[in-house]
């Protein structure tokens, strides 16, 4: 047993479930306290000890069944034994008898499991070869025949004919009558097609095991790389719980940070008043908090056709970020500009979503006009940026050919903390079409390829933090 | 202490919690292996209410600590009484200049204060809380943190001590060690993720919603007397609520709470009118009420009568 929950164990890490030393400890140590045999306890015991985390608990129930389980049912559709071959002067027994008696030692698992259909021993013969023929650096189905055959061959289908011969000489010498050898090696011959296959099903279970990952759960970090551009219906739902759970991230890290970043000066009204009860000895001095670190950030994110794909994303995440930071500005822009903070924050992010995308603050459908969106960012809301504020600008910069107008944006630098350019497009595509990026990326303080979420999450990470 | 799984699930049930086998399991795990127990779940499926009756069906005392934000050490292990320092030390006055009384120079004075510091900061000046208490109560306990989620990340690292060897360090005194077996139960709302060494040195136990018949088994143990026919009705309803998407999901407290308000209202089964003017119990956002109010008039103009309760649709046509 112990072997087998060790093993089990590294298919879990292998599956991406973190697994420390001391909860291996400790699921030896129920094993003392649980019946192995109630297989449901057994299961649930294991999940409490192993499994710490909700989501991994689908991926914990099917490895379990697969592992513990699944060798017994690969076995157990194998119908056709040796008892289902007529003999006549001899018995079934009988030649288990011999077979067990004599041969034991000399054959190989193949033949005794055909002789003697003992399943289990099969079982970890078949596991044992597949140890041996290197298994576990399975990785792509293309090789399942590969290892199939060579584990068939390990099994004893490398020697079988020989076995044969030897096998028969053995009855031939017990006095068993010609036709009955004749048949029982039929039987056998023609059985091994059938351990073919079940060796096969092994492998591809086994494969399918090792890269369960890859097939269960599409993994959040593969998700976070991917690129907006590409990314299917399913997985856009499957972001919004990312995004979510991202930015929630973010929130964690500023309060951490505030808490136990440097303090400041000694406060020395909060110290006398702290230690009032104290009679006036001052036993628990108070500092002040050296930075107020509340991050203060005005948003210009572009809706318009030719970033549509990403700016969901943008606005998704945005919309969250409103949620954890009170003092974050959103604004979205096509061919002109219009605020959407007090949307966000009354609406639900899939409610706000549809009202922008329908149109209900600006029009997203009109030409894209950085000039104008500029200038009108110019005049009405300068006023709001000071030199706490980071501004970022999330779009491509395609302009439809109006005015650039990116003296503009030496303006809003000058006046802000820091401003931020998060562009969707990679550098090389900067030259072609109407893309005025070029002229825009040298008034910025910082200009960032965003393609991912990863990528957005750094970014903000690195303003808000 | 337990003495098998079953014990577990019926000493529960005789403190009337019903409980999932994995639950029970868990919870007989916990108490064998002596390790703390964490609890995730949706709010009300009985988090908090499992660790009370742990507690509750051993006859162990059960201390509680609310976690929430700002949460610190003095609040939740132990704090000076530093006004009763400050007043022996006023009432002592004499014993000290006695004391220090005869000493040829200030630092010997500071030597001779140095031998009865002790005095000072001892038990007696300890203010113990929750963590402390549970761990020198003089008879095995329960020690039950709510919420651990609601509480900063520094405090989890902080309760890494305690949750792994039983004691606790305190500079002046030394260290703490449990002086009898102690059983502690955290809770999880999953607000934010639980760090890593944390879930470490406990096991896990997620709660979720029950079954159908388990949840009717909990409402008719926690609410005598109720019919057994609108026990299913209304388990079924719920069911199908939790199936909608909605902002607030019921959960069993709220069903339990509905079921007491239809049995008080000497309901035997249900239909419309009562729905609409109970769902308040059930449903804590206007937004959720209107959406089923509205759900429920479509079922039935659709002359289907309301597909939640099929006995319900038989005494209307009656």
């Amino acid at each position: 047993m112990e072997k087998q929950l060790i093993e089990f164990l590294g298919l879990l890490r292998r599956n991406g479930i973190r697994i420390t030393i001391s909860e291996t400890i400790d699921a030896f140590e129920i094993l003392r306290h649980i019946a192995i045999g109630e297989k449901d306890h057994f299961k649930t015991a294991l999940r409490a000890v192993l499994v710490k985390d909700f989501k991994d608990r689908q991926v914990f129930n099917e490895l379990f069944e697969e592992y513990f389980m699944g060798g017994n049912d690969l076995l157990s559709y194998r119908k056709f034994t040796l008892d289902d071959i007529p003999l006549f002067a001899l018995s079934h027994d009988y030649l288990r008898k011999i077979v067990r008696g004599e041969m034991r030692e000399g054959f190989s698992p193949l033949i005794l499991f055909l002789l003697l259909n003992d399943k289990t021993r099969f079982l970890s013969a078949l596991r044992d070869a597949g140890a041996n023929a290197g298994l576990e650096r399975i990785t792509n189905h293309l090789q399942i025949n590969f290892f199939a055959n060579k584990i068939y061959l390990m099994l004893g289908g490398e020697n079988f004919d020989s076995e044969l011969i030897f096998f028969k000489k053995l009855l031939a010498d017990k006095g068993i009558d010609e036709k009955e050898i004749e048949a029982v090696l039929q039987y056998l011959r023609l059985s091994t097609d059938r351990v073919r296959e079940l060796v096969k099903d092994y492998v591809g279970r086994e494969f399918k095991k090792l890269n369960f990952n890859y097939f269960v759960r599409m993994p959040e970090t593969r998700l976070l790389q991917k690129n907006f551009t590409i990314l299917t219906d399913e997985e856009e739902k499957k972001m919004r719980d990312i995004i979510y759970k991202l930015a929630a991230k973010l929130k964690n890290r500023a309060v951490v940070k505030r808490k136990t970043g440097k303090k400041g000066k000694l406060d020395l009204r909060k110290t006398l008043r702290r230690n009032i009860k104290y009679d006036g000895f001052i036993l628990k001095p108070v500092y002040g908090l050296k930075v107020k670190h509340k991050p203060k950030v005005i948003a210009i994110c572009d809706v318009s056709d030719s970033v549509r794909y990403v700016s969901s994303f943008f606005l998704q995440f945005l919309h969250v970020m409103q949620e954890s930071f009170r003092r974050v500005s959103s604004f979205i822009f096509s061919g002109d500009i219009g605020e959407v903070t007090s949307l966000f924050l009354r609406n639900p992010s899939e409610r706000a979503l549809e009202k922008i995308y329908k149109g209900s603050i600006i029009n997203p459908y009109a030409k894209t006009n950085y000039g104008r969106v500029l200038k009108t960012f110019q005049k009405n809301f300068l006023g709001r940026v000071d030199k706490t504020t980071s501004v970022i600008i999330i779009g491509d910069g395609r302009n439809n050919h109006n005015q650039p107008e990116d003296d503009i944006l030496d303006d809003i630098r000058k006046s802000s903390k820091n401003l931020v350019w998060l562009c969707p497009e990679t550098k090389w595509s900067w030259w072609m079409g109407d893309s005025d990026m070029l002229r825009y990326a040298p008034h910025c303080d910082d200009v960032r390829i965003v393609t991912n979420l990863n990528d957005l999450y750094n970014a903000v990470r690195e303003i808000v933090l | 202490m337990f003495n098998s799984i079953n014990e577990v699930n019926q000493k529960f049930e005789e403190k009337k919690y019903i409980c999932s086998t994995e639950a029970a399991t868990v919870v007989y795990l916990s108490t064998k292996i002596q390790k703390p127990l964490l609890i995730e779940g949706p709010a009300g499926v009985g988090k908090t209410e499992l660790g009370k009756v742990l507690a509750d069906a051993q006859g162990y005392p059960l201390i509680r600590l609310q976690c929430y934000e700002g949460l610190d050490e003095a609040k939740s292990l132990y704090e000076w009484e530093y006004s009763k320092q400050l007043l022996y030390m006023q009432i002592l006055k004499d014993n000290l200049s006695e004391i220090t009384s005869g000493s040829k120079s200030l630092k010997e004075a500071v030597e001779k204060l140095n031998n009865v510091e002790d005095a000072f900061f001892s038990e007696k000046f300890l203010l113990p809380r929750p963590l402390l208490k549970a761990l020198i109560n003089s008879e095995p306990t329960v020690l039950l943190i709510d919420e651990v989620d609601k509480a900063d990340p520094e405090f989890e690292a902080f309760l890494l001590e305690i949750l792994s060897d039983f004691q606790v360090t305190i500079p002046e005194l030394g260290t703490y060690s449990a002086r009898n077996p102690l059983q502690v139960v955290l809770t999880s709302n999953n607000t934010r993720d639980i760090s890593d060494a944390l879930k470490r040195r406990c096991l896990y136990l997620y709660l979720d919603f029950p079954d159908q018949h388990v949840e009717e088994k909990i409402v008719k143990s926690r609410v005598p007397g109720i019919y057994s026919k609108l026990t299913t009705d209304i388990v079924e309803f719920v069911n199908k609520l939790r199936a909608i998407d909605l902002k607030k999901k019921p959960s069993i407290s709220e069903t339990l709470d509905w079921a007491r308000v239809l049995l008080t209202m000497n309901a035997k089964s249900l239909d419309e009118k009562l729905v609409n003017d109970t769902l308040s119990v059930l449903l804590k956002y206007d937004e959720d009420i209107k959406k089923i109010r509205e759900e429920i008039k479509k079922q039935t103009t659709q002359r289907e009568g309301i597909s939640f309760a099929p006995e319900a649709k038989k005494t209307l046509v009656n």
